[in-house]
Order: C-alpha cells, then structure tokens, then sequence
C-alpha cells in the first residue's frame, strides 16, 4: 500500500517555532505517563525515559552534557519525573465546514497539525478524532515527533461529511476517554449542531483535565455578502430557506450572530472551557505563535 | 390655494395599476439558490420558508417605489392636470393677416412678412398664460380659423401648414364671430399680426383690447395691377389687352416688360417708365387665335408674385341679349358699348318670356315668368306676389341712401371697381336667397349678389342707379361689363384674385375634376352637381382643370389666378386705425370657474416617467 505523502501545511521555519512552544496544562496533571509536565508525585519519575532538542528556554541544567559530548548536539534529557498530557483532536467534519474560501475543514485540519506538532514535539500524546453526526475516524494514542507524519496523514485524509451533532459526538468520545489525567482536549468547530453543544461540552469538561473550543468561522458568516431575494440552501441538510435580504435584516442577522456566540462563551465560562472565535483569514502561524499563545494555550 | 382639476379625469384609472405591482411585489419570486453553510441563524431572523406562503409582505424596495412613482406620473400626465383657476377667463384672438401684401420679403431675416407673422403667432402661443384660451383666424379672401382653442400644440402644428395669398376677407367678419363665441362668458382680446393692409371696413366697436402686431419694412415694389383682355373696337374678331403698371417706389424706374400668348410666344416686348407712386397703361394686340396672355415685369422687388398677370381670352360668338326697360337708354349704350353683345330692347309690357336670346337684362321689372336665359336684375322692381319666390325675394320697400359696408373685392364682378366712389339714391330691400354670394352689402342688404338659380346664372343690382350720379361715375360701366363678361363667359372669368373662389362647372358625366396648379401639384375634386366651388387659388398662375370619368379625359378648362392689385401690390406698412374699445359690452363680472390646464406639462411628466423607469432599471438590477 502506498504510503501517503504529508500535506506540507507548515515550513520548517513555523515548525521549528513550533518546536519551542508546549502545551499549557493550568491544572495540575495527573498521569502515569512520561512527559515535560511536572508531576506533583516526589521521588518519582527520575528515570530516563527521552531526549529532545534543546530549544531556547531550556533550563541548562536539563541539557546532557554527555551525550553534547558524543553527538556534538544539545538534548535535552527527559525523565519519568515530569508527566506527560494527552491531546485529544476533536475536529468537526461536518457538510458545513467545508464551506469558505480556505474552508473552515481545511483551517482546522492546518490548527490541528499545528497544536498536535507542539505536543509530540514535547513527548506528549496525541489522539485526533474525526466527528460529524458521530464519531467518524480516530487515530489512536500516539507520541512522539516521529509520529508526526501519521498525524499530518491522518488530517490530510479528512473529508467533509454529514451534518453536525455535536452533543452526539462528544457524548460517543467520553467513553474512550474515561476519567483522565492529563487530558487536554481541543474541540474545533463551526458549531452549526443541528442538537447544540452544551451538554457535550459539559460532559467534556467534566471528564477531561482542560478543554479547549475553538470555534471557527468564515468572514461570509460573520458579515453575510448576500443581498436582496435568494434562496439560501444549507449546505448540510440541503434545507432551502428564502429571504429577503435587506440592511434590516443584516443587522437581525448580527444580532442573532452575537447572541448565540455570547450564548456558547458564557456556556464555556460556566463549564470551565476555554473558548476562541477565530476567523479563517487569521493566518495559522498567527493563531498558533500569538492568538493562543497570548491566551496561554501554549507556551 | 388652488384646487387641482383633470382634463381626462378617466385617466386617473390607470392608479389601479399601484395595488398590482404591489400585488406583484408579493408574490414570491423564484429566487436564485446561495448556498450557504448553514440556515441555522438564517432561520432564526427570517420568517419566510419555502411553500409555507403563497404571499409575502410586500418588502419596502426602491424598484417598487419607483415603479410606484412612475405610474403616479403616467396617470398624472394622462389625465392632464391643472389648476381651477376662479375669475374671469381670458379669450385671445390672434388674426394672422394671410393676405397677398404679406408675401413681401422685407424683414431683417428676408423671409416673408407672412412666415414672420406666423413665427410671432406661434410665440404668442407659447407664451401667453396658460390660463387663456387662444384662437387664430387667418384673413385671405376668407376668414379661417385654424387650430383648437382650447390645445395650443395643434394650433401651433396647424400654424405651420396655413400659407398666404389672396386678398378681400374683411377684418370685422373675424372679429364678430369671434365676439358672438366669447359674449357673456370670457373677457375677449385681439391681437393683430399685419402689414397693415387688412381691410377694415365696417369695424365696429369692440368689446375687449385690440392690438396690433406690426410686420415688414418700408419696402418698395412694382406690380402689374390690372390686365384684362377685351374685344377691340370697331375690329371685328380682334381682342386687346389693357394692362396697368403700378410703380409704388420713391423713386421712377425703367421696367422691362415681356407679354406672351398662350405660354410661349412672346408678342410684345417694350419698356417703360413708370413715375413714382405711379401708373403705366398699356394697351397691347392680342395675337389673332390667342387664348391666353400673359405679361411679365422684370423687377427687383420684395413682393414677386405680382410682377406676373394672365388673362384668358373670351372668344365667345356673340352674345345676344334682350333688354327689359321703360328707360333703356343708359343700359343699352352700356351694353351696345361692347362689340360682342348685340341688345335687343322691349318694354315691360311688350316682353313674352322667349329663349332667343342668351342673357335676358330686367330694368326695375321682374315678370311673372322668368325666361330660361341667364338673368340680370336691376333695381327690381315687383309687387307682392313676384317677389314671394324666385331670384330676388323681400318686402316691397326701399332702402334710403344704402352705404356699402362690406364687398368681396376679389370677385371678377368688382374688378377694376372703386366701391368707395360709388353713392347709391335708393336700393330695393331684399333677402339674400340661400343659393346667393353677396358680393356688396349694406348693413340693411345686400346691395350686389350672383348665384345660380334652376340652372340660370343670375345677377342681382338692387339699387337704383339712375337716383344718383352712379351712372356718371367710371365703376358704374365698369360692374356693368364685368357682369356682362361673367353671365356670357358661363362664370369663367378672365382672372381670378388670388384667393378667391373658384367655380367650376363640371362637363356632363364628369366624376372627378383634377386640378393642376401653377405650381405642378395636382388637387381632385368630386365633380358633384354642375357646380363645384376651388378654394386653393393662392398661387398666381394658370390653372387648368381636367374633367374624368373614370380614366378618360372628358374635358379640359384653364382659368388663371394674378396676384397683383391697387390694393396687395402696395405693400408699404400701414397703421390700421382701431376702433375703441367698447367696456359697456364686456361680459359681466360673475365669477367662473375652469379647469386650466397646461399642455407642456404633459411631455414634462412623460419625461419623468422615463427618467424613473430608467432609474427603476438600474435599482433593480442592483436589487435583483
């Protein structure tokens, strides 16, 4: 079977701008597994379990100097002292996200890479799921930069499909989560759930140590470019509705558009969640190096 | 504020229009498909879903709007808005003076003072209040009124298509029907748009403003003015032609003259020298066989059109005519003066109504039965019985002293006649028959009339002219051979006037008579009855007329129309002296109301409908 070859989403200059960065756990983690977050259990978790490159930032005393010494190259040695946290993926592939001009698949796929680049790049463990009106596709537990290329692989083979049933879908993944320690999970989406996403998100933050939302949009959904009489055919039900568009109705449709973000904010800030707008034209190294970074996602 | 009104009210119908297009604008269209990524907030802010309603609220569009508007426009412009206007409404007569004089080519433009009076009329059209209604009488040898009162745009359109020629409509038969329309109901007003040489004669006071709108310069002209044939005497079947030269310049002048015969072959050529505000006379042989002459003067002047005279050549065998007269001396050295007409005299109580002879003459006699000749009457005289039917009819009485007031100056039975000179003692009061032309009258009536009566040409002289010096006087000879010319030539006249009426008399079978004018255009009558009256004589020159049956020419008949006279060759400007106004007859001052409406409007109001239609194009494109 041939293999196939990663979508080149990200240059070597992003990527190792990537490499410095590491994923911000705010709670204090719990995991039986090897990583660079520090665990709160002493005396334990001093074997040696990896290296990876130094990077800028590194504390000096954590760099082996023999092994400097042999491959004239700085690692950084890692132990079993400092935990390790699982990413959990959780990328919306409904009808609707591809829709936009890039698509809101193809920006969430590129976010995805990204956030899961910055995990392996720090021995942590990536799972990424693919979710419609179910839980489509998963790709296992897996760590390691070395498996990064399944990921891209993984995300590059994603196609639209279905309508989006959030609630289902996150509902359906708690089960293959289990009560975890360590466990961030980042669910990208438009949100357009045909059932809501309250109670998945709920049940979500219940279960997994920190999660994310980043809900993405395109600018046509922000600011619609329609006017007059059209009929407007939903792209996942195929449900035509006519209207005419007219700057009243815009400024409903504004309206509309702003009550149901602060809807899902205040539902986030009432589970704990952390939830990000984006629009698809902040470019990706945007989003990664300065949006999320500021908002302490990364580090 | 003023109340508005509509001319067309109906109009106003096409308002209905307005709940269709709004009905229109609710029908759910077929909208184009915009795939979006989801309705989900769509569905929330829009209450409209696909087969949930036939109908929808109208939505609030610039194109309805506009469309809207535009049928506001259109039924306004239909319906031909306008003010009601209380008070009293104005009435304005413009006289356009179409006479021969009004040819003469010296304005500032060099176009003729006809075509300058004309472009003024049209101005006044345009300018005057809407609130006035105007009327436009054009004076030739008739009064016409041309156009609509109450529409100035087809007044003016009919403006363009009116020409001049021709002269002898009087000024106050315009003026009194123009009163009789106007009395008690709007203030009338005249404006007069003239050389000055409308005639004037028998202008009574009127009752509204009269004004004058003078045309041309002082300009100068030469015409021939008189040019008849006539036989030569004591030369048996020989004619001659006398013709008159008028030069009306300051100024003597050398005129070449060049005379024709039959439209080619020039018989005589001369000058002469004609004084100023003077006279030349000429009297020319006729070639032998010539049937018509004509005599052109080479001048330089403003006014062509009377540089040119015809005449026909009356080669009528002798004319027998039967005199009946208690004192026949005077008419028949009158008569006798004329070598074609031989007399033949019998008292009134010696006639018996025979046909020997072709014009029978009645002298203050009228008999119980009339022969079938053609007649002229004299100061007919006859009991109570005679008078009751017939050609002459009325009371037994006598009118004293009867002043002309009113002449047709263009009829040939005026020709070279000075109505003005004439003094009449005493006329018979007679009703003028319905069948009559009045060719002279006094206020009380008719003093000269001609028609045709059970197939005779009849003349008619109601007054007496042995009370009075009339027989001393040039004119009285003068009417009496033109008369006698008009009853033996059947009613073909030498010349005509320009302008005046033509009558012509179809062959038997006839169906149509075509009549080519000078010009080359052809004009087709309907030869109906044995008399069919031609009006379109403004052109001078020859006019020949062909009877038709069908295809086939039956028959042909020339007659000849000039131009030129004493009065329409002397162009010079003149003051016309008014008469003043008379208040006591303007009508009272109750108020009334009418509907006043303004026709440029209407094109304003289409151009606005365009102009929102082609808005309402590009809205909707926007829009769609």
């Amino acid at each position: 079977m041939e293999r196939r070859r990663s979508p080149a989403w990200f240059d070597k200059d992003f990527a190792r701008r990537l490499q410095r960065l590491a994923l911000q756990s705010p709670r204090v983690l719990r995991s039986g597994k090897i990583g660079e977050h520090q665990s709160q259990r002493k005396g334990s978790s001093l074997e040696f379990a990896d290296y990876r490159n130094y990077v800028a930032g590194d504390d000096f005393r954590r760099i082996d100097w023999n092994a400097y010494a042999r491959l004239e190259r700085l690692l950084i040695k890692l132990t079993e002292a400092q935990e390790s946290v699982t990413l959990h993926l959780l990328v919306d592939v409904s009808q609707s996200m591809a829709w936009g001009e890039p698509t809101k698949l193809d920006y969430a796929k590129r976010t995805a890479a990204a956030l899961g680049y910055v995990a392996l790049s720090h021995f942590d463990w990536v799972t990424a799921t693919a979710f419609s009106g179910q839980l489509m596709t998963t790709l296992p537990p897996t760590r390691g930069r070395g498996q990064m290329t399944r990921l891209l692989g993984f995300l590059a083979d994603l196609e639209s499909t279905g309508e989006t049933r959030i609630d289902d879908s996150l509902r359906s993944y708690l089960s293959r989560l289990g009560r975890g320690k360590g466990h961030i999970a980042v669910v990208i989406s438009d949100l357009f759930s045909q059932d809501g996403q309250d109670n998945g998100l709920r049940y979500l933050a219940g279960m997994a140590e920190n999660v994310i939302l980043l809900h993405v949009l395109d600018p046509a959904e922000i600011l619609p470019d329609v006017d007059g009489d059209v009929r407007l055919i939903d792209s996942e039900t195929g449900e035509p509705i006519e209207v005419s568009v007219s700057p009243a109705l815009l400024a409903a449709y504004q309206r509309e558009l702003d009550r149901w973000t602060s809807d899902i904010r205040e539902q986030c800030l009432r589970r704990g969640i952390e939830y990000f707008q984006i629009d698809t034209t902040l470019p990706i190294e945007n989003l990664v190096l300065s949006y999320l970074r500021r908002r302490k996602v990364v580090r | 504020m003023l109340p508005i009104g509509f001319a067309n009210a109906l109009a106003l119908g096409f308002l209905g229009l307005i709940p269709i297009i709004i009905g229109l604008h609710m029908l759910r269209s077929r909208r184009p498909p915009r795939i979006v990524s989801s309705t989900m907030l769509w569905r929330q802010v829009s209450q409209v879903r696909v087969g949930q309603l036939a109908l929808r609220p109208p939505v609030v569009s610039l194109p309805l709007l506009l469309q809207i508007l535009a049928v506001l426009l259109l039924a306004a412009a239909l319906a031909a808005p306008g003010l009601i206007a209380s008070g009293q409404p104005r009435h304005v007569l413009l006289v356009l003076d179409g006479t021969t004089s009004m040819l003469a080519t010296d304005t500032n433009s060099g176009a003729s003072r006809f075509e300058v009076a004309r472009a003024r009329a049209a101005q006044f059209l345009r300018e005057l209040p809407a609130a006035d209604r105007v009327s436009v009488a054009l004076l030739t040898s008739r009064v016409q009124f041309i156009g609509d009162p109450d529409s100035r745009n087809r007044t003016i359109q009919a403006l363009a298509d009116v020409t001049a020629g021709g002269s002898g409509a009087l000024l106050h038969n315009a003026l009194d029907v123009f009163e009789a329309e106007t009395r008690g109901k709007e203030v009338p007003e005249v404006i007069l748009l003239t050389d000055g040489g409308l005639d004037t004669t028998g202008l009574k006071p009127f009752p509204g403003a009269l004004r004058v709108s003078r045309v041309g310069q002082d300009g100068q002209n030469q015409g021939i003015t008189q040019l008849s044939v006539r036989p030569a005497p004591n030369a048996p079947n020989t004619y001659e032609a006398f013709a008159r030269v008028t030069n009306y310049d300051d100024q003597a002048i050398e005129l070449p003259i060049r005379s024709s015969a039959d439209g080619g072959v020039v018989f005589d050529r001369r000058t002469v020298r004609v004084p100023a505000r003077g006279q030349v006379e000429m009297v020319l042989k006729v070639p032998t066989g010539a049937r018509l002459i004509e005599v052109r003067a080479d001048a330089k002047d403003v006014l062509p059109v009377d540089n040119y005279a015809a005449a026909l050549v009356s080669r009528s065998d002798t004319t027998k005519v039967t005199l009946v007269s208690e004192n026949p001396a005077f008419l028949e050295r009158a008569l006798q003066s004329n070598p074609s007409i031989q007399v033949k005299t019998v008292a009134p109580g010696d006639y018996r109504a025979t046909p020997d002879s072709q014009v029978t003459v009645f002298d203050g006699f009228v008999p119980d039965q009339l022969p079938a000749t053609d007649l002229l009457f004299v100061n007919p005289r006859f009991g109570p019985n005679p008078g009751v039917s017939g050609p002459v009819q009325g009371p037994s009485d006598d009118i004293k002293a009867p002043v002309p007031v009113r002449w047709d100056r263009s009829h040939p039975l005026l020709a070279g006649v000075d109505v003005g000179s004439m003094t009449f003692g005493r006329a018979r009061l007679l009703d003028l028959p319905d069948w009559a032309t009045p060719i002279m009258e006094a206020p009380d009536g008719p003093l000269v009339y001609e028609g045709d009566w059970e197939g005779r040409s009849v003349v008619v002289l109601a007054f007496d002219p042995m009370s009075s010096d009339l027989p001393l006087k040039i004119s009285y000879p003068v009417l009496l051979a033109n008369t006698m010319s008009w009853l033996s030539s059947g009613g073909v006249p030498q010349a005509l006037m320009a302008g005046a009426e033509m009558t012509l008399n179809p062959v038997p079978g006839a169906r149509e008579l075509a009549i080519r004018k000078p010009d080359g255009s052809v004009v087709s009558l309907a030869a109906s009855g044995n008399r069919v009256a031609f009006t379109q004589t403004e052109q001078p020159g020859r006019y020949v007329v062909t009877n038709r049956l069908g295809n086939r020419d039956l028959a042909r008949q020339t007659f000849v129309v000039n131009a030129g006279s004493d009065t329409e060759s002397d162009i010079r400007p003149r003051d016309i002296q008014l008469p003043p106004a008379d208040a006591s007859r303007l009508p009272a001052p109750e108020s009334t109301y009418r509907l006043v409406t303004q026709e440029n409007l209407w094109w304003w109001l289409v151009g606005a409908v365009l102009a929102v239609l082609m808005v309402e194009w590009l809205a909707s494109r926007r829009w769609a």
